[in-house]
């Protein structure tokens, strides 16, 4: 319980909302879904701004998909257009953030703030190589450098939006491995690729569950990007393993997740090349 | 605090400690189909329907509620009027101990809020949010699919 909160504003204007979060005299904290802040105990919270009627809850799609912070996960499960997007891993994705209840409470900006490490959906974000817009787009930063100074971005930014190109032309896949279908993932990965003959001319690979975030692999996209067949970039995989920060948890080892990473990371590409790759 | 919200189809305006949540509130205020879990956000027997979604009550700051309307289990029926899901969920013998009764209930209310015809991944989705501790969720999920059919076409 927060036992020192004062004051709950909810405001229904941007700017009256960062007036508000940025006062020195008070410890102020945004609320979007508040899946999380309801059950914290923080004593140095002593303000909270309710972000939910900031009309922060807008699906874009055109040329560029553009989500709103404040859209609700299970908006996300449900909305048709979305759906759509990223051969259904997007909305797929979000279904896998938390339980019904949860999802119906819990918001795209609070997702991404939070940052768990075995996020599918910050995967599939990163791999559409979305960008998150800070204080209704007075500041904008590639998805991957929020998540790697997350508190630094955030300590004065609030998240409003995220967005993205459309992406036709991609074909997306994951792979996780978890105790139960329903358990959180202990190792997860997304793969966004193009295909061009046997190979592919594009490929974005986004892996959680081996560090502290959901994170891109520019070297391993770049040596699959040359391996040039299939079977060589099967013969890459390995290298995966050497990016395992991960001390390991009770749900797997260190051990066990260097081992099995470069598994799902196959899963994952397996599922975006779509078809028999002969093997 | 001040709060003023809609429980059950009722204007309430209640005082709440600051940083209280809303399943203590309505639990201090008699609303006793509330019930205490896990306390995390994750068993689910505190659901309500917030403004119609199903929500864990014990994440929600009771100030989040203001201005907003709760339902509880004793705003679907009682026992000489039961609402026609609570019938199907004792036709189909989706009752043990009853602890999780009402946080079933409400989820499976705004799930067919949500879609009316709800295939069978749709509903394990929305009761796998309520942890039953006795029976499982198969006869749950024939009390839905009882009231789904009753109702289809309505």
């Amino acid at each position: 319980m927060l036992n020192n909160l004062r004051e709950y504003f909810r405001p229904n204007d941007l700017n009256e909302a960062l007036a508000l979060l940025r006062r020195s005299s008070i410890n102020t904290v945004p609320l979007a879904g508040g899946t999380r802040l309801g059950l914290s105990n923080n004593p140095r919270i002593e303000a909270i701004v309710d972000l939910s009627e900031l009309g922060l809850d807008t699906v874009e799609i055109g040329n560029d998909v553009r989500l709103g912070a404040t859209l609700r996960l299970q908006t996300m499960v449900r909305d048709s257009a979305i759906r759509q997007l990223a051969d259904g891993l997007l909305s797929e994705a979000a279904r896998r953030e938390g339980s019904y209840a949860v999802r119906n409470m819990a918001t795209l900006g609070g997702a991404i703030a939070i940052a768990e490490g075995t996020s599918e959906l910050l995967n599939t974000l990163l791999v559409l190589d979305a960008v998150v817009e800070l204080d209704g787009g007075a500041q904008t930063v590639a998805l991957g450098d929020l998540l790697a100074a997350k508190s630094d971005y955030l300590a004065d930014g609030l998240i409003t939006a995220v967005r993205f190109r459309y992406p036709a032309s991609w074909r997306f896949g994951s792979g996780r491995v978890a105790k139960l279908e329903s358990d959180d993932p202990i190792v997860t990965a997304t793969a966004a690729l193009r295909r061009d003959g046997i190979g592919v001319s594009a490929v974005r690979l986004a892996i959680g569950g081996i560090q502290r975030r959901p994170t891109r692999l520019p070297k391993v996209e770049a040596a699959l990007l040359a391996a040039g067949t299939w079977e060589a970039m099967m013969a890459v995989l390995p290298m995966v393993s050497d990016f395992v920060e991960h001390r390991g948890n009770q749900r797997g080892s260190h051990a066990y997740r260097r081992t099995v990473a470069p598994v799902v990371v196959k899963r994952a590409l397996l599922a975006a090349w779509g078809e028999e790759t002969g093997e | 605090m001040e709060i003023r919200l809609t429980v059950n189809n009722e204007q309430k305006t209640w005082q709440a400690a600051p940083g209280e949540n809303l399943r203590d509130l309505l639990r201090r205020e008699g609303y006793l189909s509330v019930k205490y879990g896990c306390d995390s956000g994750t068993c689910g027997v505190c659901t309500v329907l917030f403004d119609g979604r199903a929500v864990h009550s014990c994440t929600i700051i009771a100030a989040q509620a203001n201005g907003h309307r709760i339902t509880t289990v004793e705003g679907l029926g009682d026992q000489s009027r039961l609402d026609p899901l609570q019938e199907a969920f004792v036709e189909a013998g989706a009752i043990q101990c009853g602890y999780c009764t009402p946080g079933m209930l409400l989820a499976t209310k705004s799930l067919i809020a949500e879609n009316p015809a709800p295939d069978d991944d749709e509903i394990k989705d929305a009761l796998n949010t309520v942890l039953c501790r006795c029976t499982g969720y198969v006869k749950q999920e024939k009390a839905v699919k009882l009231f789904v059919s009753r109702t289809k076409g309505a």
